[in-house]
């Protein structure tokens, strides 16, 4: 976890691995909140393998 | 004013002095410095448009043969630079900065100016910052010693003094009495390009103000110097009339300045630049520092030196996996 709270604490933008990574465990905890936050920061890099793990 | 391709008149103006020096500062816009004060004309404007005065020259570049202008990206600021000599034939020069913001004129004497945006420090939330560097002679200081200085003209984070960084000028042996006449950020590359008027090429790295290069590119005077906008290097042209170009080489940037002797603490510099502009030739030293973090359990540290290496040198799968 810190490395992504590093990451997204010094403003930069997780790529396709590491967004996939950080949302598994935060959706499991039903965080939703934490990934729309992030996502209207424009930190997570979106693929068909997240979407298909939000939907 | 015409617009040539549509055979159509754009814009007619009058100013009650001679023009001197004029020049765009971006593609609809033009300054004319006059004899007595700098306007700016936007040709879209128009037909009846007048030009907008910025500012009034200060009395010193009364004097001077006006030898450059130009505005910061965001328009806050500008500055005139002015060329003269003194009772000994010395060829010096007044540069006047302007805050349009705070219409305020600051006054420096040095030969040739630019403004520059990058990042430069390691603060936190910093990013990029805005510079303004020049070349400095002062008139009084009868050694004749030029210095290049970097300094901050954006608002610094909260609780931390103003970015600056300077140099003493090395001089060509062969070229005594020579000073800059053109200068031009590299905000690509965190380096700063001088050409001088017996034709000498100089690159300082702006957060150290070290000098990485120095060569003579021409033995004729460069009479016009422009950015390539493509590569964020130099285009010139001599009096000979032979067009030359500068460029950086991006992937051998960062480890030539690590085996350069000449840069005090080298290393250091190569790796802040790999760092800070994203270029690759320190990737050993982001492996070793990660890998070092790691292994004295320096989880954020480690998590630092992935952030900081260029593209995605350590952000993948198997750093992930050493975190968990």
């Amino acid at each position: 976890m810190i490395y992504f709270t590093t990451l997204l604490e010094s403003g930069s933008k997780l790529n396709e691995v590491e967004s996939l990574e950080i949302a598994r465990p935060v959706l499991q905890a039903g965080r939703t909140e934490l990934i729309d936050q992030w996502m209207g920061k424009n930190q997570l890099t979106i693929s068909d393998q997240l979407g298909d793990l939000i939907r | 004013m015409l617009d040539l391709a549509a055979a159509a008149k754009l814009v007619t103006t009058t100013l009650n002095e001679k023009v001197v020096f004029w020049r765009w500062i971006s593609s609809t816009k033009l300054a004319l410095v006059g004899t007595a004060a700098v306007y700016h004309l936007d040709i879209t404007a128009g037909a009846t448009a007048s030009a907008v005065k910025i500012f009034d020259r200060l009395p010193q570049m009364a004097s001077c043969q006006i030898m450059s202008y130009d505005v910061d990206a965001g328009e806050k600021w500008c500055y005139l630079i002015g060329l003269y000599s003194d009772a000994n034939r010395n060829i010096l020069s007044h540069i006047q900065l302007y805050s349009i913001e705070r219409s305020m004129a600051m006054p420096l004497e040095g030969y040739a100016a630019c403004f520059a945006e990058m990042p430069v420090t390691d603060v936190a939330g910093a990013g990029k910052t805005q510079l303004f560097c020049f070349c400095e002679r002062k008139a009084a200081d009868s050694t004749g010693s030029q210095r290049i200085i970097c300094t901050e003209i954006s608002t610094p984070p909260a609780g931390q003094p103003k970015f600056k960084s300077q140099t003493e000028i090395q001089l060509a042996q062969d070229a005594p009495g020579d000073f800059p006449i053109y200068a031009q950020a590299s905000n690509k590359y965190g380096m700063l390009f001088i050409i001088t008027k017996a034709g000498y090429f100089y690159m300082y790295e702006v957060s150290r103000a070290a000098l990485v290069y120095r060569q003579r590119v021409t033995q004729e005077l460069a009479v016009c110097c422009v950015r390539n906008t493509s590569t964020d290097g130099i285009i010139y042209i001599n009096k000979a009339g032979q067009v030359g170009a500068i460029n950086i080489d991006e992937n051998n940037l960062v480890s030539y300045v690590m085996n350069a002797q000449h840069i005090p603490d080298q290393r250091n510099v190569a790796f802040k630049l790999a760092s800070r502009f994203k270029l690759p030739g320190a990737d050993d030293i982001f492996l070793q520092q990660f890998n070092m973090a790691l292994a004295s359990s320096d989880f954020a540290g480690a998590a630092r030196a992935a952030r900081d290496a260029p593209n995605d040198l350590l952000r993948n799968q198997e750093t992930i996996n050493k975190f968990k």
